[in-house]
């Protein structure tokens, strides 16, 4: 009796698999590890283990578990999980109409159906199979996934997220399973995601997780708040998962003067063929009232940006009037277009390219900003730093 | 009197008395409790302090000695600025003893709420039912008898399969 008790303070200290084991030694043990008492321990277990969110009986999951018996089936399955709970908790957050689009897993029944015979990678697998207790997700629903302009929708509902410099606008749908490998040229070894007509491929490793460890990738960038649900498209109201990250090394900020430089760059596989395409992004703010003096405004003249990569000796040097055609004014808070609109509030944005030579690159440069604006200046112009941005081909892609 | 020098009785449930350094002692929570409610020596006079009653049957006397040999290792462990090395060479060697010994110690670390011992103690537990590779070794390993008939035994034998190792 005193022995129990004692292995049972233990069990705080052992896997989900162990704590299973336990479980099948002898009722006492068992009922302990199910009861209230042990509550925390098996929850730990359960969502450290296996990512599950609730505590239940492993009788109810069952069904499906039988699939995955393999210790690197597990494995997946989990790494799969984790990620999931990791991006369905983000957009219940911050994006509740895009976790709507999401389906459940892929039954174990239907899975082998996909398979035809022949079978899919496991990591693969994992990413879309469904186990009663792990959220896991056969990708978006189709129907509620689609933007249709006539139902008035008011979001990309890209899972992977968007992004959009000049006319080239870009949404990443999650497909579900089977229309993914339909749309997969050669057999289903890697799988595809796609943006209306091309598609994207991983690279392809020898237990085919490459396209498991992208999305790893970007689940914890979700969870790292390197996201923000916003506009897709400037101006237009169309909100979506921006895929301009706000973190370092391909995201940064800076602030001269009270005028705040948000920068990001992502790499644009559609556009790659020679050299390496980029797009990136600058939202500029004034994050405090501007002196009185200024007339509380100021006004972008020019633009200097250093483009620079690992091969080139020397760097490519931008220095122009405005930016992409405009010469927005700022204020605290608010920021007005050149081109006519009226003022808005918070930060102007606009977005761009560039092709490089090599997979590593970085932006740097300035902004010459005149106080009050270029009609009436209130002073001398003055420089404001962009921040060191990036420009990185993920090592996932091929 | 300096609490360095101060002195502390601690009394088993088998009436057997301890003398211990009052800074030792204090490393139980549930035994600083206890002392803290009580008035401070005048200076010279005779430590008449009562002996400390540990009324759990965890803390026999064999058990209790074992607890109070941990609190002097770590108590000098601390004063001498020992490495976390030395500290884990040591704590290794303290946990090779029977696994009655290791219940027991573990019972009487939650009792006296010394939250070191009983974690090495129970990491050390945790740790052999870790290396049991079924539930049949678990039970030979630690004696438990299986009381599932034979029809919960299949039920949760089933619903756990999903989880077993791959054969390897």
């Amino acid at each position: 009796m005193q022995a129990m008790q004692a292995m049972e303070m233990s069990l705080a200290h052992v896997d989900g698999n162990t704590l299973m084991k336990c479980m099948q030694t002898c009722r006492s043990m068992r009922s302990w590890i199910m009861s209230d008492e042990s509550e925390n321990q098996w929850m730990n277990a359960c969502l450290c283990d296996y990512a599950f969110t609730d505590k239940r009986l492993p009788l109810e999951s069952m069904g499906n578990a039988a699939t995955h018996r393999s210790k690197e089936d597990l494995s997946y399955l989990r790494r799969a999980a984790h990620s999931w709970v990791a991006i369905s908790d983000w957009l219940k957050k911050n994006a509740p109409p895009m976790h709507a689009t999401l389906m459940p897993g892929v039954k174990r029944e239907e899975m082998e159906k996909f398979e035809g015979g022949g079978t899919l990678p496991s990591a693969l697998k994992a990413m879309f199979s469904s186990m009663d207790r792990y959220r896991i997700h056969n990708g978006q629903d189709p129907r509620r996934a689609a933007i249709d302009i006539a139902r008035d929708d008011s979001t990309f509902f890209g899972l992977f997220g968007g992004y959009n410099f000049y006319d080239h606008v870009i949404n990443l749908r999650m497909l579900s399973l089977e229309v993914g490998l339909n749309l997969a040229e050669q057999q289903a070894a890697s799988f595809s995601f796609s943006e209306n007509a091309g598609y994207l491929r991983t690279k392809s490793d020898p237990q085919d997780a490459g396209v498991l460890k992208w999305f790893e990738d970007f689940a914890a960038r979700v969870a790292a708040q390197n996201f923000e649900f916003k506009p897709i498209v400037p101006a237009a109201p169309l909100l979506g998962l921006s895929l301009y990250p706000r973190c370092p090394p391909t995201g940064g900020e800076a602030t001269t003067q009270s005028i705040r430089i948000r920068g990001s760059s992502i790499f644009v596989p559609e556009k790659t063929r020679i050299n390496y395409w980029f797009t990136y992004c600058f939202r500029m703010s004034a994050v405090a009232a501007l002196p009185a003096e200024w007339g509380g405004t100021c006004q972008l003249v020019t633009r200097h940006l250093v483009f620079s990569d690992s091969i080139s000796e020397s760097p490519n040097i931008v220095d122009g009037e405005g930016v992409i055609g405009d010469f927005p004014i700022l204020k605290f808070g608010r920021h007005q277009r050149s081109t006519g609109q009226p003022e808005q509030e918070g930060e102007y944005e606009y977005a761009s390219c560039t092709g490089v030579d090599s997979d590593l690159g970085e932006v740097s440069g300035s902004f010459r900003f005149v106080p009050g604006t270029i009609k009436a200046p209130k002073g001398p112009p003055f420089d404001v730093k962009i921040p060191n941005i990036k420009l990185i081909v993920p090592d996932y892609i091929s | 009197m300096s609490s360095s020098k101060r002195m502390v009785t601690l009394l088993s449930p088998d009436k057997q008395t301890f003398q211990v350094p009052w800074d030792v002692a204090m490393r139980s929570t549930v035994i600083k409790q206890m002392l803290e409610d009580l008035p401070e020596p005048e200076e010279g006079a005779e430590d008449q302090t009562d002996p400390v009653p540990l009324m759990d049957r965890s803390c026999s006397a064999n058990v209790l000695e074992k607890v109070l040999e941990y609190l002097k290792k770590h108590h000098d462990f601390d004063k001498s600025n020992a490495s976390q090395e030395d500290k884990d060479a040591w704590d290794k060697k303290y946990v090779e003893v029977e696994d009655e010994v290791l219940f027991h110690l573990i019972l009487a670390a939650n009792f006296l709420d010394i939250k070191d011992l009983l974690d090495l103690t129970c990491k050390t537990v945790a740790e052999y039912i870790k290396q049991c590779k079924t539930p049949e070794e678990i039970r030979l390993r630690f004696n438990i008898p299986n009381d599932f008939t034979p029809e919960e035994e299949e039920e949760v034998r089933k619903e756990n399969a999903w989880c077993e190792e791959a054969p390897s």
